[in-house]
């Protein structure tokens, strides 16, 4: 493939892409993110259409395509929905093992995405056992909390 | 009518992880010529451009497909891109399928390239496509939906990691038939089997690679293709179904669909086999290529393209059926679990799929193939794609 | 049946503000998505394609589709992204409808550069061995090709600030624009230089929006809720790349988009037979370059086009009426701002900034630098 050019080992130019934002959480989340920092509660958004309990809350009903309207509190207690348990290390994601599991809240209509703590993660299948879809959690709120998704997490109940 | 448009030149370089000699311009060179000499034209025949190009981040240069199509000597002539993630090659060749079919042009190059090994670790760019807000902090990436999908399976139909084991099996089998292949070493049940698990249930010969490498696809008006054409791949019909990015969604007691299931392909699958003319895939239906980058997808995708009821796929691959002497060959090429350069991963099954319904594969040809079908998928399992080619008009 | 051409059944763009914290980038698409089907008298069930534009660094997000998709309208629809420009959702929407694939189609974009560093991401466009380390963005090589023009043209100088002045006048009337404060031509000339010969007053204060369009097949428009505009032609072409290409300012990508929109649309003489003209101006040189590749000015004849009042308000052939993007820099956007500013004339809707009785127009998008990619839209209202 180097025609022409001459044998040798490759020439790399390092590089570098470092994107600063400030995301607009816009004023459906700013409500939930304060529930949350200032009360320890999950609220969810209902669908005045299908009457879902979207959490985490959505400002629109992407089915019926209309704006949600009312706040509903759910959890803390839940129920797993589909978990994984990460082994390896991947690049600017946290230190394995850990869990992440979709758990739908009591009261809501569809499942939330956290990490599970608790378990002991040294023999996958034991570990797996523990965090079977259907098992219960409940929802561990972080003291002081700062208005961000990771105020929070699950255990097992 | 529809303009009838046919593939009539496909291009691949080899699929490996790094390419260290060339450039992404280079390599974009080089599938698009060998594409030209496959469908003996010249660039000047090109009438417009579509590149495929999934998140630039994993190339390092932002609307890197303005610089592609420097190499390409596109100017001034049209230049068109697509990014839908992981669809993308295959949505790349739908876009390139409309750019003929309304006659807008005669003949279109459609083009997609990678150099995922320049990049640090491909999840970290992924984890940037969940949402900001509420999901991206709990460390998602394209690993760990697909676990999330593979657990559902397991639950809901007894799918085991045995079974799982199976596809991954095959898949590198066949690619010891392919040169383009990536990885070309056939493994054991028992290799896949003891792999350590990447994020469980899924072992890390359960996932695809990440490799650098280009594609390229040349589509023809009916005009074109009868005056200098013997062969031919001709688009029969396409579909492409959308859902939420939030997995969730799919997993309450409100879902809608299911994030085991794949019902968009379905959905999909159901539009593409509706012009194409297919009511009994399994019958009528030679060949697929299936874009399945770790085992538990392959099996959500053969139930939703209608081989086999849901719930029955891994058992099905566990016996044969999807072997390239069973009833139904899947992924002759050794599929994304062999080689992904995830920019070409989609384009790559179509390219495959035309090769196949032209009789173009080698030694990984399924005798006699009149119809493929070719599909994609990308986002958090989201975004569907189904094309189905065929040997006649 | 293919349908020859497409017809504009709706369309809409949010208000047009510096920064939008009151919602997130999904519910900016979800507002313009639902504004454009009520402007229609549709209902999401009635689209067959949802068709956008958006860029992965520009959003803070990788692959933006995947949050964009539903929220425009997509749920367990069919539904593509590209990359390029705002206006480039346009043209792959007719794409898909001419392909006799579809009947409707959604063309949605939206800018919310607010929230990241645009310069940045504009200079990590360029290719990292040849162009990057000299540090170029959009700007600085916009200045590079209205320099390469200016050279041995001394009336383009004095043209810049007029055109500004124009679109800034028109814009001070448009109720959707976003900078509405006039501003002379002495002020402009007056302002710093931010790269040569380009000037600060020459580049516009960016905002957040989106726009929308909802596109149908000719059988479909015929049945419109409201009297359609139709896009009689279209084409899109692509210019070199970098500043090395041998002569930047032919804007080769532009003429060869026109020719293919005139050729469809039947357009011998656009000066004469085009009523006015939406035009990408993200500097003036922009839009002075860009009468000469329309053919609307004679070749070199740009900038006297803007000097003798042609492209003015009541002028031979009114350019921006709305005020363009130097009124409204929706950044990605723009280009499918254009066509909604055009849609608008020809539907007669477009309020204050209204033209007497326009027939036949013309929309122009284009993406910023390496490599500028346009697209033409020529519409009528009958």
């Amino acid at each position: 493939m180097s025609d022409g050019a001459p044998a040798g080992q490759p020439l790399i130019h390092p590089g570098q892409w470092n994107i600063h934002y400030d995301y607009a959480v816009g004023d459906t989340a700013r409500q939930f993110f304060t529930d949350l920092r200032d009360h320890a509660r999950i609220m969810g958004r209902r669908c005045p259409g299908c009457q879902a309990v979207l959490v985490p809350p959505r400002a629109y009903c992407e089915r019926c395509f209309v704006k949600t309207t009312d706040w509903v509190e759910v959890g803390p207690l839940g129920t797993i929905e589909a978990f994984t348990i990460v082994y390896e290390p991947f690049d600017g994601l946290p230190r394995p093992p850990y869990v992440v599991a979709y758990v739908t809240l009591d009261g809501a209509s569809t499942a939330m995405a956290n990490f599970v703590t608790g378990v002991d993660l040294s023999v996958p299948a034991a570990a797996a056992q523990r965090l079977a879809l259907g098992n219960r959690v409940e929802a561990v709120f972080a003291d002081p909390r700062e208005g961000l998704i990771t105020d929070f997490h699950f255990r097992l109940a | 009518m529809p303009t009838r448009t046919a593939i009539v030149g496909v291009g691949q370089t080899d699929y490996r992880f790094k390419r260290t000699d060339v450039t992404i311009q280079e390599l974009t060179q080089e599938a698009a010529a060998k594409a030209l000499a496959h469908a003996r034209m010249e660039m000047g025949e090109i009438d417009a451009f579509v590149l495929g190009v999934a998140p630039d981040a994993l190339i390092g240069i932002d609307n890197v497909d303005r610089w592609m199509g420097q190499a390409l000597g596109v100017a001034p002539r049209p230049q068109l891109r697509v990014n839908t993630g992981g669809t993308t090659g295959a949505a790349a060749a739908q876009a390139g399928y409309v750019h003929v079919a309304s006659g807008m042009v005669r003949t279109v190059m459609v083009v997609a390239a990678d150099k995922v090994s320049e990049s640090p670790d491909a999840q970290w760019v992924l984890n940037t496509a969940m949402d900001p807000v509420y999901e991206r902090s709990i460390a998602l990436n394209a690993i760990n939906m697909c676990s999330f999908q593979a657990v559902r399976q397991m639950q809901q139909y007894g799918l085991t990691e045995h079974q799982l084991a199976s596809v991954a099996v095959r898949s590198r089998q066949n690619a010891g038939a392919n040169p383009h292949a990536h990885l070309r070493r056939p493994v054991t049940l028992d290799e896949v089997l003891s792999s350590r698990y990447v994020c469980w249930p899924l072992k890390l010969l359960d996932c695809c690679p990440r490799s650098s490498g280009a594609c390229a696809v040349i589509m023809a008006a009916e005009s074109v293709v009868a005056a200098g054409h013997t062969r031919a791949a001709w688009i029969r019909g396409m579909g492409a179904t959308s859902n939420t990015i939030y997995m969730g969604d799919k997993m309450g007691p409100g879902r809608r669909t299911d994030h085991a299931d794949w019902d968009e392909l379905a959905l999909a699958a159901a539009t593409a086999y509706r012009r194409a003319g297919i009511s009994d895939p399994l019958a009528q239906i030679d060949v697929a290529e299936i874009y399945a980058p770790f085992t538990c997808t392959e099996i959500a995708a053969v139930e939703a393209l209608g081989f086999c009821d849901k719930g029955r796929g891994g058992l099905l691959s566990e016996q044969g059926m999807f072997a390239m002497d069973g009833p139904m060959p899947v992924n002759p090429s050794g599929g994304v679990l062999s080689a992904n350069p995830i920019s070409a991963t989609a384009l790559a099954r179509v390219a495959e799929a035309a090769l196949q319904v032209m009789g173009d594969a080698g030694a990984r040809q399924v005798p006699g193939a009149r119809r493929a079908v070719a599909t994609g998928i990308g986002g958090t399992l989201q975004f569907h794609t189904c094309m189905v080619l065929a040997s006649d008009m | 049946m293919v349908s020859q051409r497409v017809g504009i059944l709706g369309g809409a763009q949010t208000a047009l503000v510096g920064r939008r914290d009151d919602v997130r980038l999904e519910e900016l698409v979800f507002e313009a998505a639902r504004a454009a089907l009520a402007d229609a008298g549709m209902v999401r069930d009635e689209l067959d394609t949802i068709v956008m534009a958006g860029a992965d660094q520009m959003d803070g997000r990788s692959i933006s589709s995947m949050m964009a998709a539903c929220p425009a309208g997509a749920y367990l629809k069919d539904e593509i992204r590209t990359t390029v420009e705002g206006s480039y959702a346009a043209v792959l929407a007719c794409l898909r409808i001419l392909s006799g694939e579809f009947e409707t189609a959604l063309a949605i974009t939206w800018s919310k550069t607010s929230e990241g560093p645009y310069d940045l991401i504009s200079t990590l466009s360029y290719d990292p061995f040849y162009h990057r380390p000299l540090a170029f963005n959009d700007v600085v090589e916009a200045a590079a090709v209205a320099s390469s023009y200016a050279g041995p043209r001394g009336d383009l100088a004095e043209a810049a600030p007029v055109v500004v002045a124009k679109n800034r006048g028109n814009g001070a009337a448009n109720p959707r624009a976003f900078l509405r404060e006039a501003i002379t031509p002495e002020a402009v000339s007056s302002s710093r230089y931010v790269a040569y010969p380009i000037r600060r007053a020459e580049v516009p204060q960016a905002c957040d929006g989106a726009v929308a369009l909802v596109l149908g097949s000719q059988r479909r428009a015929l049945r419109s809720a409201r009297p359609p505009v139709w896009i009689q032609g279209f084409g899109w072409g692509t210019g070199d790349y970098g500043v090395g290409a041998k002569v930047p300012a032919e804007f080769g990508g532009l003429r060869a988009a026109a020719a293919m929109a005139y050729a469809r649309a039947g357009i011998r003489d656009p000066g004469r037979e085009l009523d006015f003209a939406e035009v990408f101006d993200g500097t003036p040189y922009h839009e002075i370059l860009a009468y000469e590749a329309l053919g609307l000015a004679a070749a070199g004849g740009g900038p006297a086009f803007a000097l003798d009042g042609s492209s003015a308000r009541g002028g031979a052939c009114p350019v921006n009426p709305s005020g363009g993007v130097q009124s409204a820099n929706l950044r990605f956007a723009s280009g499918l701002s254009r066509i909604l500013e055009a849609y608008l004339q020809l539907s007669h809707r477009a309020g204050p900034v209204q033209l007497a009785a326009p027939a036949q127009g013309l929309a122009h998008g284009a993406t910023t630098y390496p490599a500028q990619s346009h697209a033409v839209f020529v519409m009528r209202n009958s």
